[in-house]
């Protein structure tokens, strides 16, 4: 019986299948299922890193006591994760080490969408690009089995599409590994030992070039010879839709190092040859070093398109290598409203956007946001953040903009905005570095205890492991307090008087200020310890004799669970309401009750 | 057989995807060659969303579906049958809920929601339905059920009656809940 599994899924189950025993995570969109479902198998060690180059080197130990071991991360986890990535190159490693990286063509939920196939070439390791779930299975077996004889990491390159697309598999069992023999041999890069290295990876290409070009995953299908395609990932299939019959196809699986003895061979036999993949043209470019003539990008953007960002489509095939155009009924405009993300009803941020949002107008502040949920915090209703650039980069942005105002006489105050994953992530690391160095901004932590924009993973002051069992969570004002950090003050952001007093007084002040808001996510199961410590409201009506229909708490809170009734002009809660108590707090007419608080 | 393309748009949270599984798991039980996307940007909650369901006896490839490709347009709310109908190919199909999710925008004042939707395409689409699923589902007893009401028309819709969707939905939703879905898939599949 075949099973029908995302791409994520797949990984899961072809870690399992091939006998692999750690795996490790930080998450991110959209690998952040893998690691969820690798730990439905208890006979593999599955932990939530705090970030993506924890997640890779620990792997990479787990590696070197010879069992199969995996991490995933998303395609800028890998930037976090490059240094190991990068420096596991040379030395190697004894055990089998895989590592899922999962680019997004067409950034649905990432700042970037980087071409990590990019990353093998440059890293030298060896690159498989499933095309679909049943793929992601057998190259992963695959991968472990080069991964021990090489010595090397080799790296499984999904796309979002392959990873949320679901496509039937057939399962096998698991064959359980025996540990690799650990060599006795020191694996530490000093320069004397680094000419052997070198050497060793020569030869490691040379062989991995001979294993590419005979690999069962670079395969030649002879159709009609007129054209050749050379496809790789889930554009191959939309060339297959487009082109049927009438092309011969070269579809490549194990990319880096690329089959160049199939590919020059291929090109011997067809006539017009296309490159068809999506983002940079890494394939593209691998024929054109090699003086092999084709088409590629420019076909692309003679047809009008981009074909360096986003993703492939059947039509966007067919426009451009058929001429035919996509016939469709144009939705009218004027009914198209923006259905943007919003923050959840009860969602904690709400608060603390909302006070941040009134201290912008008051103060001359300039926020620096982070990555998570609270990345919406800078659209509409709210507008309280004017830069985002990386995990963990708030807080160091805040304490480099805080210095240069203070030097250049500008009395403005740096706020850094970071949510608690994001802060155990990397802005830890820019926190001891502000303490350290007497910076003074004024850093927020979201502490909503979960990593909520992904799902739900846990981290280390979440109170769970990845599994469900309790544990006694990180402090996040000790954690501050280790640093030498004075002023540290913890609020609820559901109190919205609270929490403005206390963003009051950092920003009249010029000292560095941590402020916790601390309230669990609304969708989060809460720990025993979480259900006795965070009370929210029994009830929130509103009283439409009071209601003035001024809709202000709709205009400043942007919350889902309220609505505007247009005929009786008046404001109503509706089935969204969790009843948090934030319109009570910003209803000007005092129109709105809450109960049992 | 030509290949078929599904695409189900809603807002986050309505079941579109619950009803994009029970249809694929279907469509693969009995014997179809089946891939299904699923797209929901970064939104948890609240956002516009589709699932592409693509099938047919023989080969599939694609597992999106893009402008002017699907058979039929399922939207589970009315502005987003708008913003999707351009992935409808000329002559296919639309099952339009008639039932309004304000967006944000629009709960805070900046945009009115759309008048003349339904119309619009309606003057558009031959092959048109439109119907309250929302306020069927309260009928037999769930609104949270309107997906299965609409999942039963677009199997009408698309002649796959023959396959044993009593089954499908006892495997892939909680036990309690499967007679009440199997109820709603019924009578959407009367509403067409």
């Amino acid at each position: 019986m075949k099973k029908f599994l995302t791409g994520n899924e797949a990984v899961a189950r072809g870690v399992y299948e091939a006998g692999a025993t750690f795996a490790s995570a930080y998450p991110g969109t959209p690998s952040s299922e893998i690691l969820k479902e690798v730990g439905e198998y208890s006979e593999i060690y599955s932990e939530w890193a705090t970030n993506e180059k924890v997640s890779l080197e620990a792997a990479i130990g787990s590696a070197q006591a010879g069992m199969r071991s995996m991490a995933a991360m998303k395609v800028v986890g890998l930037n976090v994760a490059a240094d190991p990535f990068m420096s596991i190159s040379l030395p190697g490693i004894d055990g089998g080490l895989i590592l899922v990286v999962c680019d997004e063509p067409g950034y649905y939920s990432s700042q970037d969408e980087q071409d990590n196939r990019i990353f093998a070439e440059f890293s030298n390791m060896p690159m498989f690009e499933p095309s679909d779930s049943g793929e992601v299975i057998d190259m992963i077996k695959d991968a472990y089995e080069i991964s021990e004889k090489q010595k090397t990491l080799v790296t499984i390159r999904m796309t979002g599409r392959i990873c949320h697309s679901k496509t039937p598999v057939t399962f096998k069992e698991r064959v359980e590994k025996e540990p690799e023999n650990i060599s006795k041999e020191p694996k530490v890069p000093l320069p004397a030992a680094m000419v052997g290295m070198l050497a060793r990876v020569n030869k490691r290409t040379k062989e991995l070039t001979e294993l590419s070009n005979a690999s069962k995953y670079n395969y030649i299908e002879y159709n009609s010879k007129d054209i050749g395609i050379i496809s790789s990932g889930v554009p191959y299939y939309y060339a297959k839709e487009v082109f049927g019959n009438k092309a011969s196809y070269l579809k490549i699986g194990f990319s880096y190092p690329m089959p160049m003895e199939m590919i020059k061979e291929f090109a011997r036999n067809v006539g017009k040859l296309i490159v068809i993949e999506e983002l940079a043209p890494y394939i593209e470019n691998h024929l054109k070093n090699e003086g092999i003539e084709c088409i590629g990008k420019d076909a692309f953007v003679k047809a009008g398109f981009n074909p360096y960002t986003g993703e492939y489509s059947v039509p966007m095939l067919k426009k451009t290598f058929f001429n035919e155009d996509s016939k469709y009924i144009q939705a009218k405009r004027e009914f198209i409203v923006p259905r943007p993300p919003a923050l959840c009803a009860g969602c904690p941020h709400r608060g603390t956007f909302y006070v941040l949002s009134k201290i912008r107008k008051k103060y001359d502040v300039i926020v620096h946001g982070d990555i998570g949920c609270y990345g919406l915090g800078a659209i509409p209703p709210f507008n309280a953040v004017d830069n985002v650039v990386c995990m963990g980069a708030s807080l160091s942005m805040a304490h480099g903009s805080q210095v240069s105002f203070n030097r250049r006489g500008i009395k403005k105050r740096s706020i850094g905005v970071i949510g608690d994953s994001t802060f155990y992530h990397t802005g830890v690391n820019s926190l001891m570095n502000t303490a350290y160095n007497k910076g003074t901004p004024v850093v927020c932590i979201l502490d909503n205890k979960t990593t909520a924009m992904t799902g739900h993973q846990e981290n280390p002051g979440s109170g769970r492991l990845l599994a469900g069992s309790e544990v006694e969570p990180s402090k996040l004002e000790d954690v501050c307090a280790s640093f030498g950090i004075k002023n540290i003050t913890i609020v609820n952001p559901m109190n919205l008087t609270e929490s403005e007093e206390a963003l009051t007084k950092a920003v009249e002040s010029d000292e560095l200020h941590v402020i916790i808001f601390r309230y669990p996510c609304v969708m989060k199961k809460l720990t025993k310890q979480e259900s006795i410590e965070f009370k929210k409201p029994a009830s929130v009506t509103i009283d439409s004799k009071k209601c003035t229909g001024c809709k202000v708490c709709l205009k400043t809170t942007g919350c889902p669970g309220l609505e505007y009734d247009k005929e009786n002009k008046k404001v109503n809660t509706n089935s969204a309401c969790v009843s948090c108590g934030i319109c009570a707090q910003v209803c000007p007419a005092k129109a709105i009750e809450r109960a049992g608080v | 057989m030509a290949i078929n393309k599904i695409l189900l748009s809603g807002v986050g949270g309505q079941g579109t995807i619950l009803a994009a599984k029970i249809l694929s798991n279907g469509l693969l039980y009995a014997g179809y060659n089946v891939k299904m996307s699923e797209i929901h940007g970064m939104s948890q909650r609240g956002g516009s969303v589709t699932s592409h369901i693509v099938y047919s006896k023989d080969e599939v490839y694609a597992p999106v579906i893009d402008k002017g490709e699907a058979d039929i347009l399922v939207a589970f709310e009315e502005m987003e049958a708008n913003r999707w109908i351009e992935y409808l190919k000329m002559g296919g199909k639309v099952v339009i809920n008639d039932y309004q999710i304000m967006s944000i925008p629009i709960l805070v004042g900046a945009f009115e929601y759309p008048e003349g939707i339904k119309e619009y395409i309606k003057e558009n689409v031959k092959d048109c339905i439109i119907y309250d699923a929302a306020k069927i589902a309260r009928e037999i007893g769930n609104e949270k059920v309107m997906n299965m009401v609409l999942l039963g028309s677009l199997i009408k819709a698309m002649n796959l009656e023959h396959i044993s969707w009593e089954k499908v939905i006892k495997d892939n939703v909680k036990e309690q809940f499967a007679d009440i879905n199997i109820k709603a898939l019924k009578r959407g599949m009367e509403l067409i």
